[in-house]
């Protein structure tokens, strides 16, 4: 069986700033694939680039055995892919359920029916009773999103990304500018997501990558350096020279 | 829907209430206010749900009122030249709205100017239908049982369409299509990112509005038998733009509010003064610097304070009765104790 998601040399460059240079990297089915990398090693760029946010300048990105690079971002989502963002990119104004509501819309083909009323859908309130219950929110469905603390907002992020039944999902830095005690509930909400969701995830936090990860890629400079399962990546000596500092895991 | 369908109903009571007790002058005015309110509550839909601030409104305005009156020099039956009214501005708007949807914010305020300015300088200066002078035309409207002549029956029938507008931009706003584009407002770059064109969805809302804004002209066409290059203005698409701002923007309704508040304003303020425009610019000042949703907001507050103080004097006085209660009790123990 081919991987999920494949990209292959790919390239992006913004003017003479050359961010990703000949990308290689494969994502297998059911996998949790982290990236990592320094700031501005281009993990963001990558993503925006495989979700189609941005076009690659050179080089393919296959999803299920398609070429995908040079279509419009939103029709990803009907293909099964979705993302989160670094910084929590939500509807600020609207209620949970509301966030939850569109979230689910994007892969239906009633989105464009202008004369039923939404609530009237039975499976959009099956699927948002299903998602908030089973993410713990279900009470906080009324709220305003601004009035939610940044830890639920980072958590509706990832449970906007589920709401469209996706089998791949990207998740960019999920528990960034998060608590410790956030963070490791947050671990254990990554942990919880069934394997036939494939995940892909940009992550700093070293525990975080290591209590999730089957298989890491280190990217560096715009190229990845080196790919595969952890304990191979934390033994690396030449990796933990450049991004861990030296010796910083090696305990 | 029970609720949109309860709330259509009690609209329409209430234009039917109208004539019932208002003076004709009353009458006369409310007419004109119904088709000002359709043509408010068509750009409030672009501008309070997709975040479209259009100065291209009065162009679909007019372009509905000037289909009418070139039309009717040829044929005069209603269903005919409101449906052409509406066909064409359907198509307007779906060209306008594609190019101007490249542009957000300022500049697609400035583009849709640019479609107003271009009609009201193609009218002005062509000789057909009356170029500067405008034109008027003998139409009535007759819907297959007599012609609508008296200013009762006008007032009907566009409330008729005032109350089926309604009625479409209520479903419209709870639909699918709806909500989403109150999404596109709030966050764009996230609706991209979970699956959706939001180019579609402006430029499905922005028709649509168009349509509408086109059968408020041909209506107008139908109260005051008179067109001119004025329609076009700029004038024309800030004073709809006045009443979403002082009628509630992001609601349905409160543009429709506006408009009356607008109509009459105008009218009787202008009784006592010249300066009527002064009052309303006012109004508007205080509207947009207290950042509040206009009338509809200033009533659903007076209303919530309304049945907060019932509730109050409710509960009191069942405190009232409970107090009494226990301290009859507490007499009654005395009197047997000292017994």
């Amino acid at each position: 069986m081919n991987a999920l998601l494949k990209v292959s040399d790919l390239n992006k460059s913004f003017k003479a700033l050359h961010v990703l240079k000949n990308v290689n990297m494969e994502v297998e089915n059911g996998e949790r694939h982290v990236i990592i990398g320094p700031n501005g090693a281009g993990k963001t760029t990558l993503f925006n680039c495989i979700y189609g946010t941005l076009t690659p300048t050179s080089g393919m990105v296959y999803f299920k055995d398609k070429p995908i690079h040079d279509e419009e971002s939103y029709k990803r989502v009907k293909k099964g892919m979705s993302r989160t963002f670094q910084k929590n990119n939500l509807f600020e104004d609207l209620t949970v359920e509301e966030n939850v509501h569109l979230a689910i819309l994007g892969n239906k083909d009633y989105k464009f029916n202008p004369l039923k009323p939404l609530l009237q859908y039975k499976d959009v309130n099956e699927k948002k009773v299903e998602v908030l219950e089973e993410w713990g929110m279900y009470a906080r469905r009324k709220w305003l999103v601004n009035q939610l603390s940044y830890g639920e907002q980072r958590l509706l992020e990832i449970i906007l990304a589920l709401s469209s039944n996706p089998t791949l999902v990207l998740l960019d830095e999920p528990t960034s500018g998060m608590s410790p005690s956030e963070t490791s509930q947050f671990t254990n909400f990554i942990k919880k997501i069934p394997r036939d969701i494939t995940l892909l995830i940009i992550e700093h936090d070293m525990e975080v990558v290591f209590s999730i990860a089957d298989k890491i890629t280190v990217l560096h400079h715009g190229e990845a350096l080196l790919s595969g399962d952890p304990e191979s990546v934390r033994g690396e000596q030449m990796i933990q020279e450049i991004y861990f500092g030296g010796g910083a895991l090696s305990k | 829907m029970k609720r949109i369908i309860l709330s259509t109903i009690g609209l329409m009571a209430a234009v039917l209430f109208i004539p019932v007790v208002a003076s004709p002058y009353v009458i006369y005015l409310s007419t004109e206010v119904l088709i000002m309110a359709i043509f408010a509550m068509s750009l409030g839909l672009i501008m309070g749900f997709g975040g479209m601030p259009s100065l291209g409104h009065s162009a679909l305005f007019g372009l509905g009122a000037y289909t009418v009156v070139a039309l009717s020099q040829y044929v005069s039956n209603v269903y005919v030249l409101l449906g052409a009214a509406l066909i064409l501005t359907l198509i307007f708007s779906l060209i306008t709205g594609f190019i101007a949807m490249r542009n957000t914010g300022i500049f697609f305020l400035m583009v849709t100017l640019a479609f107003t300015q271009v009609l009201y300088l193609i009218s002005s200066g062509m000789n057909l239908w009356g170029g500067a002078d405008g034109m008027s035309t003998m139409v009535r409207a007759n819907f297959g049982f007599g012609n609508i002549a008296s200013s009762t029956g006008l007032f009907y029938m566009i409330g008729v369409f005032f109350v089926l507008s309604y009625f479409l931009l209520k479903v419209y706003t709870s639909s699918p299509m709806g909500k989403i584009l109150k999404g596109v407002m709030e966050n764009e770059s996230r609706m991209t990112a979970l699956g959706f064109n939001p180019k579609i969805f402006k430029t499905a809302a922005y028709t649509l509005a168009g349509g509408m804004a086109g059968i408020a002209g041909a209506l107008y066409i139908y109260k005051n038998q008179f067109v001119s290059p004025e329609l076009f203005s700029v004038h024309t698409a800030a004073e709809a733009m006045i009443m979403v701002f002082i009628g509630g923007y992001g609601t349905i309704f409160g543009p429709a509010l506006g408009a009356g508040a607008f109509v009459f304003i105008e009218n009787y303020v202008s009784s006592f003064t010249d300066r009527w425009s002064l009052i309303l610019g006012l109004i508007f000042i205080a509207i947009v610097m207290l950042k509040r949703g206009g009338i509809i907001h200033l009533l659903s507050l007076a209303w919530n304070s309304i049945v907060r103080m019932r509730k109050k004097m409710f509960s009191e006085r069942k405190r009232n009765v409970v107090e009494v209660k226990e301290e009859e009790e507490m007499v009654n123990e005395r009197i047997t104790k000292s017994q």
